[in-house]
Formats: structure tokens, sequence, C-alpha cells
């Protein structure tokens, strides 16, 4: 009897570890030794601090702050593991089977304090990682940023170009160490407008842009009075429900040279070969190339939505040794008189004030005639101000880049 | 299910469990007898070794790879298992008349092991390795 049992004990007993390893609700990891799981860090961004057992974090006032996978849970026990938080920063239920789980934390706008995320397993395992969020006027999830300051008075068009320039009224004014959709002015995010341009002729300087494929530039409009400071993220475009754009009123300029003919001179007056319109959320820009029979012309005007239009031109002008008494580049059509106001030339018309940055004067009379221009003109731009109030392009008075450094450590 | 171990295990087992048939043959032909009289439990013992060494790297992996060296239930059982590796091999290498009771001895830590599943069990205990 004691020998029969012995018999079936011996082939009986080892299949004992089998029959853990098979009859185990969770299979062989009720071998596991330890704790079932563990919370560790995940990829941290650079401005995030961490030092005993706290993260240090920032929230946004314009955004929620996520910081994708900034926990990693990784468990040795296949259970499913409860996540809360004190505020709203994660949640819900992760896990089910063994591995390494990754965890976004979502700081809610504008948050400050002590946050705590609770990890809980139904076998009582439980973890808790201490977060220290400190609010900052910085657009969420961006690491660095430009600041440029601008003086001046009025409504300013600033473009923020991919070509590491900033454009103010399409005038290029300086360069920046780095581009970005999100312009933050009087702690609120700008509208921005996204348009492509490209060079005109690359090999001549100064260089002219004109919409088209090319590199991209992000516009806002903001009013300065005074000194204004602009923050710059590079960040994607935040999205706009309702076009701004108006159509831009009809050109009432003169354009062109007086060029003499057999019969007396006649003024070359350019004439629209092509134009293309485009529409972008804050304006309607109407791109032409216009053609005289001396000269070539460039030359696209724009709406805005503040009441002011603009435009941007560059002639080219044929090989020529004709004389002319009148050259006008750019001149509306009834104007009272054209001053020298500080770098600009400044028309004070029937409709409003032109202004206009240009290197030579942009209309000329000259007795005894002088000679047409010839080649490639400096590139002229005008803004166009109804109301008078307009007082010139503004002042770049300083750009610098800035690094959100970690906190708390 | 780790095939990998158990075929090893299995390799493991067939290894010694011929051995004890290569043993019990010298033994046999030493005595001019055949080897189903001289080793009544040859019937037994010969699957129980491949089983056997099945088994022991089994639980032997199962603990490495979990952890379970850095706790002393498991460390225990680790010892067990290897002394009842030691054993199987004896009996392997030198057949005698207490084969059996050294066979069943040798059980012990898979009593010990499936022991503690049960009291992991009714604890509601996610791990074997209680102290």
């Amino acid at each position: 009897m004691r020998e029969k049992f012995s018999r079936f004990a011996l082939l009986f007993f080892p299949t004992l570890v089998f029959l853990i390893a098979l009859l185990s609700p969770s299979g062989e990891h009720i071998f596991v030794s330890g704790p079932l799981g563990e919370v560790r860090l995940g990829e941290l961004p650079r401005y995030v601090a961490y030092a005993e057992g706290m993260l240090y974090l920032y929230s946004s006032p314009y955004d929620v702050w996520i910081y994708p996978r900034a926990l990693e849970l990784r468990l040795f026990y296949p259970t499913q593991v409860y996540i809360s938080s004190t505020c709203g920063a994660a949640g819900g239920v992760v896990g089910g089977s063994v591995g390494s789980y990754r965890i976004d934390l979502t700081i809610p706008q504008g948050f400050e304090g002590v946050c705590l995320i609770n990890f809980t397993s139904p076998q009582g395992w439980s973890e808790v990682v201490t977060l220290r969020v400190k609010a900052v006027d910085w657009y969420p999830g961006i690491y660095e940023r430009v600041v440029v300051t601008l003086r001046g008075v009025g409504w300013q068009f600033v473009q923020v170009g991919t070509d590491g320039w900033l454009y103010i009224w399409e005038r290029p004014m300086s360069t920046i160490p780095l581009s970005g959709c999100v312009v933050v002015y009087n702690k609120s995010v700008l509208i921005p407008e996204v348009l492509q341009y490209r060079v005109l002729e690359a090999h001549v300087r100064p260089t002219f842009h004109t919409p088209g494929g090319g590199s991209q530039r992000y516009g806002v409009f903001l009013y300065l009075n005074g000194d204004g400071v602009l923050y710059i993220y590079p960040a994607k475009c935040p999205v706009v429900e309702t076009p701004l754009s108006h159509a831009p009123p009809p050109l009432r300029v003169r354009l062109g040279v007086l060029k003499p003919e057999f019969g007396g001179p006649v003024f070359d007056a350019a004439r629209v070969r092509n134009s293309t319109i485009y529409t972008t959320a804050l304006r309607i820009v109407n791109y032409s190339l216009a053609e005289g029979t001396l000269y070539k012309l460039h030359l696209y005007t724009y709406s805005t939505p503040v009441g002011m239009w603009g435009a941007a031109m560059r002639y080219w002008f044929a090989p020529n040794v004709l004389l002319t008494t009148e050259v006008s580049l750019f001149a509306p059509l009834e104007y009272w008189e054209l001053e020298r106001v500080g770098d600009f030339w400044l028309y004070n018309a029937t409709d409003g004030h032109y202004w206009v940055y240009s290197v030579v004067k942009p209309r000329y009379t000259c007795m005894p005639p002088c000679g047409i221009p010839t080649g490639w003109t400096e590139p002229l731009y005008v803004v166009v101000d109804p109301a008078r109030q307009w007082r010139g392009w503004p002042q770049v008075v300083d750009v610098r880049r800035e690094v959100l450094q970690p906190w708390g450590s | 299910m780790n095939w990998v171990a158990l075929l090893v295990g299995v390799a493991v087992g067939l290894a010694v469990a011929f051995g004890r048939v290569y043993t019990e043959l010298l033994y046999a032909r030493e005595r001019g007898l055949p080897p189903s009289v001289l080793f009544r439990h040859r019937d037994v013992l010969t699957p129980f070794l491949v089983l056997a060494g099945a088994a022991n790297i089994y639980a032997l992996w199962i603990i490495v790879a979990h952890g379970g060296v850095f706790k002393t239930s498991a460390v225990l059982g680790l010892f067990m298992l290897v002394a009842a590796q030691v054993l199987q091999l004896h009996t392997a290498i030198r057949p005698g008349v207490r084969d059996l009771e050294l066979a069943l001895a040798s059980c012990v830590p898979y009593v010990y092991l499936f022991a503690l599943y049960l009291i992991a069990l009714v604890t509601d205990s996610h791990t074997l390795w209680l102290f």
C-alpha cells in the first residue's frame, strides 16, 4: 500500500511545479518577489526638475500644459492600476498585463501648488508621486521663446518669418533667432495668419519677397502705444475660427514715368498683366505683375482688419537713355504735400496719410529733365492710413532669446 | 509557459534518466540478472527522473526570472531544489534498494512550493514568497 502511494506520488509531485504556473490566476507571475510595480520618471523636458521625490512643473495661463510620457509605470504582475490625482493631471485605469506604461501629465491652466498622483492596485500596492506646480507666463510645452521689444504708436502688422527675419508692414526690420506661430502680446495670444513668400530675384540686394510658394510668415496685428513686448513661441498655430480679412479699397495711385514720344511726353502708366489673390485669416493680398513700356512692376497690395491697407513693390526698368520730367514710383492721385518724416516719406492725401518707406523719393519731378532709372529699383513699402493717426514704422528696440529654466532644485 | 525552460528541463531529465538506465544495465551485467528483477521500481523511477529534471529546471527559471533570489522563502526553495537534484543524480549513478524513498524525499521542494501556493491563494497574496 505504502509502496503504491510512493509510486503514485513520484509521478504526481513534480507536476505540482507546472500546476502552480498553470492554475494560478496570474500564471507564473505568482512567483514575483517584491512590489507589483514601480513608478519611474519618463521623458521629461529640459525645464522640468526632479529633486527629493518631487517633480517641479510649470502651468500656463494660455492652455493646459501637457507633459507627454512624463511618468512610466512598470508592472511586474498582471494587474490593473487605478490612477487618480488631486488636480486632474492624470486619471483612469492602466495595466492589465506585465509591461511598461507611459503616463501623460496634463497640468490645468493656471494651476499652482502641490498635486498628488496616486497609483493603486487591487492587490494593495500603491504609490504616490508629488508634483509641485508653478504658474508661469509662458506658452505651454515650449522650451524657448523670442522677446521682441517694439517702440511705436498705432496698429502694427508684424510678421515672423521662418527665414529668420521679423517683418513689420512687410518691411524686413530685424533678424530673429527663432520663428513661431504663437505670438503673445499683452497677455493674450494673437490671431495669426500664415502666408508663404518667395524671393523675387535672389541675386538682387536688398532682397524683395512676393507672396507665393516659399518660406512661411506668421502675421499678427497689434496696437502699440509706446513700448510693447512681444513673445514669440515656436509652437503650432492656434486655430482661427472666423477669418477677419476684408477686401482692400481700389488702388487710386499714379505709378509710372513720363516718357518722351514724338507727339510730346506720355505718361507710361502700369497695366496689370496678371494678378493672384491670396486670402489669409487676417488679410486679402493681391499680387500683380504690371507692365509699362519701359518697366516691369512687381506689386502687392493688402487689406487689414484695422481699417488701413498696405502695399509693397519693386520696379525693373529696361536699359534706356531716355530723359523725363516726372518719375512717380508711388503717388496717390490727389495729395497736398509730400514731406520727409524720419526715415519715411509721407503723402498728405485727400483720402488719408500715405506712408512710404523708400530710399529714393517716391515721386519726383525734374527740370531740366533727368534720366529714367534703369535696372532694379529699391523696394518700396507703403502703409495707407485713412484715419491719419499712424506714426510710421515702429522701432525694434530689442530682440533676445529666452529659455525656460527649471525651478525648485 | 516558457517552452525553452521546459525543453531544457526535459533534456536534463532525459539525460539523468538515461544515466540511470545505463548504470542499471551495468549492475545487471555484474550480477548476471535482468535489471527488472534487480530494480523493481524502475518503471516508475525512469519517468520520474525525466519529470523531476524538467520540474527542477522550470522552478529554477521561475525563481530567478521573477527576482525570487531576494526573498528568504525563495532561497530556501532554491536550496531544496539543488538538494533534490543532487539526490536524483545519486539515484541515477548509484541505483540501490532505497531508491523509492530517496526519490520521494527529493519531492520535498515541489510540495513546499505547492504549500506556499495554497497559502498565497487563501491569503489573497499576489506572491508565493511569504517571508
